[in-house]
């Protein structure tokens, strides 16, 4: 379970996250929604440690994480934490000089596994998202949007990590993309009983997708009822 | 300024402690040496062709006032080795890979690459700068090895071609008075400006503040300090090593 307490965050001169409370159950999908630019992604960062929150308490599977972020000493204990967490970045965030393989091998890294069972992986985790094994010696600059985040999203996935951050997973993509990656996102929390926090703003993927639904409003998250209507929000 | 060489000399101290984990994966290494030093020969070997013609042709100008005509080799060989291939050859690579290095890092993390690397449990600056700090250690050096010969070769050609200068008396003025220790004085340098260079230029990377500006103007930072320093550290070993 992912537990926020009162948790702040301001760049200079720009007030971006105040007191924030949040939790995510395990197993369950949870929607943050919030208009452009009102620091979702911030938020998954300040969640991850990628950005120290300025204040507040952030507590992952019982590990107060944010103790951890103060301190580089225990750097290694928050890098354990975060290898239970799979990201899927806003622009893919695949690493130009490796390939599709290099970039899914890479989040393996700390597992120690032979190489055959390494590649086993890799080809498992590419065929879940639906990318033929062909594509694992291309570079990411020779993928579409589209295929790019699902390599983004097999990458997240190697690890079997108990949670997957999703940061505006359906941005930029055409329409069938929309809904592949949709039905992905909810196959795999259901296959592999992953906790998933989405960032969005895509209705379309809000609707299918959400269980627990946050928005995102004047520094503030405030959960929703099931019953308000996603466009309501926005108004 | 002083804030600034703190946090530098704290990232290339962070950097050192990854050695293990580098250590254990040469690839990186490798992949580093091969960017940073055979995609170089090229101007490398362009730059020390002229700067050993160059030099042949101000000693060759200097004769006029009655010297032998060995000075050719002795002075202008010392030069070279000494001071010209050392610091010039380090300056190209600076203006090569320096700037492309920090710019490459920079655009890692306008894109997020380098917090993908991170949230895989990676540390970044063990992955990305420590490989380049050991390459350009190691490359500097062998590519400075490489321009001495090449801009030794040219000067002896051109000083026969320019001022008809005995090939015998370039090579017995530099067997005569180039000594061991100017060849070591030389490559000690370039130990240090190659780890200058990557250390610099992995540093104003990761400083880059997003956008194509921020990139742009920590590439402009990175390859005015590295030249600095080179500067600087060059007279710091002359005078330790050279003083008479």
């Amino acid at each position: 379970m992912i537990k926020v307490k009162n948790l702040s965050k301001d760049f200079p001169r720009q007030k971006v996250l105040t007191d924030i409370d949040f939790t995510a159950k395990d197993g369950r999908r949870v929607l943050i929604l919030g208009k452009s630019g009102s620091g979702k992604s911030v938020f998954l960062k300040c969640i991850l440690g990628l950005l120290v929150p300025d204040t507040g308490y952030v507590e992952i599977d019982g590990t107060d994480v944010s103790a951890l972020m103060a301190k580089p000493r225990l750097k290694r204990k928050l890098t354990r934490v975060r290898q239970n967490i799979g990201y899927v970045f806003q622009g893919s965030a695949l690493l130009d000089s490796l390939t599709v393989e290099e970039n899914i091998d890479l989040a393996l890294e700390f597992k120690r596994l032979k190489k055959s069972e390494r590649d086993r992986i890799i080809n498992e985790k590419l065929k879940l998202v639906g990318l033929s094994s062909k594509v694992r010696r291309k570079y990411p600059q020779q993928l579409s949007g589209g295929m790019k985040k699902m390599v983004a999203i097999a990458r997240a996935i190697a690890s079997e990590p108990k949670y997957i951050f999703y940061d505006e997973p359906t941005t930029g993509l055409d329409p069938a993309m929309v809904v592949r990656i949709t039905k992905l996102i909810i196959e795999l929390s259901e296959r592999l009983d992953i906790t998933s926090l989405i960032v969005t703003h895509d209705m379309g993927l809000a609707r299918r997708a959400g269980q627990d639904v946050y928005f995102l409003k004047n520094y503030t998250l405030s959960r929703t009822k099931k019953s308000t209507r996603l466009e309501e929000l926005y108004e | 300024m002083i804030r600034d060489l703190g946090r530098y000399l704290l990232f290339t101290f962070r950097a050192f402690t990854g050695m293990g984990y580098v250590l254990k994966r040469p690839r990186l290494i490798l992949k580093q040496i091969y960017y940073l030093g055979l995609l170089s020969l090229p101007v490398i070997s362009f730059t020390a062709i002229f700067m050993g013609m160059v030099v042949a042709l101000m000693v060759t100008y200097q004769l006029e006032v009655g010297l032998p005509k060995f000075y050719v080799g002795a002075t202008g060989g010392r030069t070279i080795l000494i001071e010209l291939a050392p610091v010039i050859i380090s300056l190209i690579v600076v203006a090569r890979v320096g700037s492309n290095i920090t710019a490459r890092i920079g655009t890692m993390k306008v894109t997020e690459q380098v917090d993908a690397l991170e949230t895989m449990g990676i540390n970044s600056v063990h992955y990305l700068a420590l490989p380049i700090f050991i390459a350009g250690t190691i490359v500097v050096p062998v590519l400075v090895i490489y321009g001495n010969l090449i801009s030794l070769v040219a000067a002896a050609v051109s000083a026969k071609v320019i001022a008809d200068i005995p090939i015998a008396d370039y090579i017995f003025g530099l067997r005569r008075y180039v000594i061991l220790n100017d060849v070591l004085g030389g490559m000690l340098k370039t130990i240090l400006f190659g780890l200058i260079m990557g250390s610099v230029s992995s540093y104003y990377g990761f400083r880059s503040e997003l956008g194509a500006e921020g990139v742009g103007k920590a590439v402009t930072q990175s390859v005015v300090t590295s030249a600095a320093l080179i500067m600087i550290f060059d007279f710091i070993v002359a005078f330790w090593v050279f003083r008479v």
